[in-house]
């Protein structure tokens, strides 16, 4: 209760308080341009939180994730183009709401879905966090280095169709990560004689490079990114009727929220699955499933109340384990790391007025987010129509010069074209992101605990499969790995025997 | 549906063995016992690299879908000015060449009213500065003329 109490002095201070409503607003345009996400906005914004207090920087971030997420929805329902992945399923439903006169009350229904998702998933994991990080603070070098295997393995069977290519990304940001001194003896590898290279691979250029250039890349000589007029917004009584939508629909919001939270726990699932199969569920469960897809209101407060309440689910693998669920999530473990501390089960122990901090600023969101949507809705609106020839040249110099302000060093600059080349070739190509970054940050702790439990067990992995803890972590690890494969095999199955029948 | 060149398709497992490669040579002649868990990441990334490139060049002919298409030219163009402002910054300075460079890039993608040619960088070059420089207190790049 002391933590919850010094978390919330923490936050309500002026400096925080601005943080948060700007870091709303910045995540509520950066969701609203189609093409951008809250990792992009996250990656793009990782320099300039080096300046800020480590609370601060992860007010800031968990306000742009939660405006990110919500920001999304605003062309998905106005031009029929979903501005973060997220969003998908919104589209389904606020589109043609808007089609048939009524884009204020979809826009309403989307917002206050989000905020009551976002702050109800967020209250869920304030109460679970304490438990989860309990447990996990009895886990050794041994289950610490399960952990990061765990981590890795679920992102890769859940991200991407292909494991392969999943486990390619993986190993890839393993080793690149491994690229520095070694841990044990500060022998330099592979470091090209380069002093930048000696601790660590950077975070900042690798994570902008990937996530925020690579997009650039692939928008280069158009326009816009969607077709339509969006600004025709505006009508407050109709964006008020939208509210009450939600409002009249607790028990929906409630759930979608609360399967948005569950799904985000798990690392790699996903906002996109999250909103789809809470989509999925209230159609089934609904009395009028026939209206889903021509403009319902609960199909849109179904896919936004899952939306926001990732949000919240997200942070409790990154904040109870160090493994970050998400592509944001993996940003905001970066800037916690730049910031000197590290991530873990020990975050609980000697941060929690921290961890809580972000946890309540992502609820607290929700009601900034309420705020600057109910009065700026029509500039949010606008947003999405910045053409991308101006957009792209200003965001790859912030890019650019964000990279360079981490360690006032010009390799990093270099260091980020790299990795801007890579992740678009990956991209292009089908490779997921999320395991290769996943990798440069689970590395370096992979391989410390690796060190260490072999030091431990004096160079035998038998520690690897003694207490029930790391059995339960290799069970996990091996059902995560095969079930896509296999799920995979059986529709193929299925699909031959419906085809033969 | 488009055809994705070989090329490409091939470039990811082609950097990979390559950076493998490039590992291996640079370690080559160190203590064994500290490359153990980085030659283990480098078996499983050879054996994958090797295997998805196999795949890939059985499957030369086969359709695959892409969203966006972006001539390759454009991606060099972009690479290759985005490279010279890198070695030009350090010597010029930001102010002269982030403006050379933002004008630049929007002409190139078809800006051609010159009120937005030159305002947009001039104020998104004071904001940058405004926002790094004296907000932040981070530090931007500096040559002979800023």
């Amino acid at each position: 209760m002391d933590s919850i109490v010094e978390a919330l002095s923490m936050i309500f201070t002026l400096q925080n308080l601005l943080l948060l409503c700007g870091g709303t607003v910045i995540g509520i345009v950066t969701g609203a341009l189609p093409g951008f996400n809250a990792t992009n906005a996250c990656a793009v914004m990782l320099p300039v939180t080096l300046a800020m207090s480590t609370e601060g920087a992860l007010i800031f971030f968990a306000a742009v994730y939660a405006g990110a997420q919500y920001g999304g929805s605003i062309p998905a329902i106005l031009v029929n183009t979903p501005g973060t992945p997220g969003a998908g399923a919104t589209v389904l439903d606020g589109y043609p709401m808007a089609k048939g006169g009524e884009p204020d009350r979809a826009l309403g229904i989307s917002l206050v879905a989000s905020c009551v998702g976002g702050l109800l998933a967020a209250v869920l994991v304030l109460f679970l966090i304490r438990p989860m990080s309990q447990l996990a603070i009895q886990f050794g070098p041994a289950e610490m280095l399960m952990v990061s295997i765990f981590g890795l393995s679920i992102i890769v069977t859940v991200i991407g169709n292909d494991v392969k290519k999943g486990l390619m990304s993986g190993l890839l940001g393993l080793l690149i990560a491994a690229m520095v001194a070694d841990p044990a003896t500060s022998t330099p590898r592979l470091t090209f004689g380069r002093l930048e290279l000696y601790d660590e691979v950077p975070f900042v250029p690798a994570l902008i490079g990937l996530f925020a250039v690579s997009e650039l890349f692939s928008m280069i000589g158009k326009d816009k990114m969607i077709t339509g007029d969006p600004s025709k917004v505006g009508n407050m009584k109709e964006f008020f009727v939208g509210c009450m939508d939600v409002i009249k629909r607790p028990f929906l919001t409630v759930k979608s929220a609360l399967i948005g939270a569950v799904i985000g726990a798990i690392p790699g699932a996903g906002t996109t699955i999250a909103t789809y199969v809470s989509y999925a569920d209230a159609k089934r469960s609904s009395k009028n499933p026939e209206q889903y897809g021509q403009g319902s209101p609960e199909g849109i407060i179904a896919s936004e109340a899952a939306n926001n309440g990732v949000t919240g689910g997200a942070l409790i693998p990154m904040l109870a384990l160090g493994i970050p669920g998400s592509g944001t999530t993996a940003v905001m473990l970066a800037a916690v790391m730049l910031h000197g501390v590290r991530p873990g089960p020990e975050l609980m122990k000697y941060f929690a007025p921290l961890s809580y901090s972000v946890i309540i600023a992502m609820g607290l969101a929700s009601f900034t987010m309420f705020f600057f949507s109910a009065v700026l809705s029509k500039q949010f609106a606008k947003v999405s129509l910045i053409p991308i020839r101006i957009l792209l040249p200003l965001v790859l110099v912030f890019c650019i010069i964000g990279s360079f302000a981490y360690r006032n060093a010009l390799f990093d600059t270099y260091l980020l074209m790299i990795f801007a080349v890579l992740g678009y070739l990956m991209k292009r190509t089908g490779y997921p992101l999320i395991p290769l970054v996943l990798g440069l940050i689970l590395g370096p702790m992979a391989e410390a605990n690796l060190y260490r439990t072999l030091q431990l067990s004096r160079g035998s992995m038998a520690i690897l499969f003694q207490g029930p803890i790391c059995i339960i972590l290799w069970i996990i690890i091996v059902v995560s790995l095969l079930s896509k494969p296999v799920m995979k095999q059986i529709r193929k199955i299925r699909g031959k025997e419906a085809g033969a029948a | 549906m488009k055809l994705q060149s070989l090329t490409l398709r091939l470039s990811v497992p082609v950097l990979c063995l390559l950076f493998c490669g490039t590992y291996l040579l640079a370690t080559n002649g160190m203590n064994k016992a500290i490359l153990r868990y980085p030659y283990a990441l480098i078996g499983g990334l050879v054996v994958l690299s090797l295997w998805t490139l196999i795949d890939e060049l059985r499957r030369k002919n086969t359709k695959t879908e892409e969203e966006t298409e972006v001539p390759p030219r454009n991606i060099v163009i972009l690479v290759a000015a985005t490279g010279l402002y890198l070695v030009l910054i350090p010597i010029v300075g930001y102010f002269v060449t982030t403006l050379a460079f933002t004008a630049g890039l929007m002409f190139w993608q078809g800006v051609r009213k010159p009120l937005p040619l030159t305002l947009i960088p001039i104020g998104f070059c004071g904001v940058q500065y405004l926002i790094f420089q004296v907000l932040l207190y981070l530090p931007i790049p500096r040559g002979f003329l800023m």
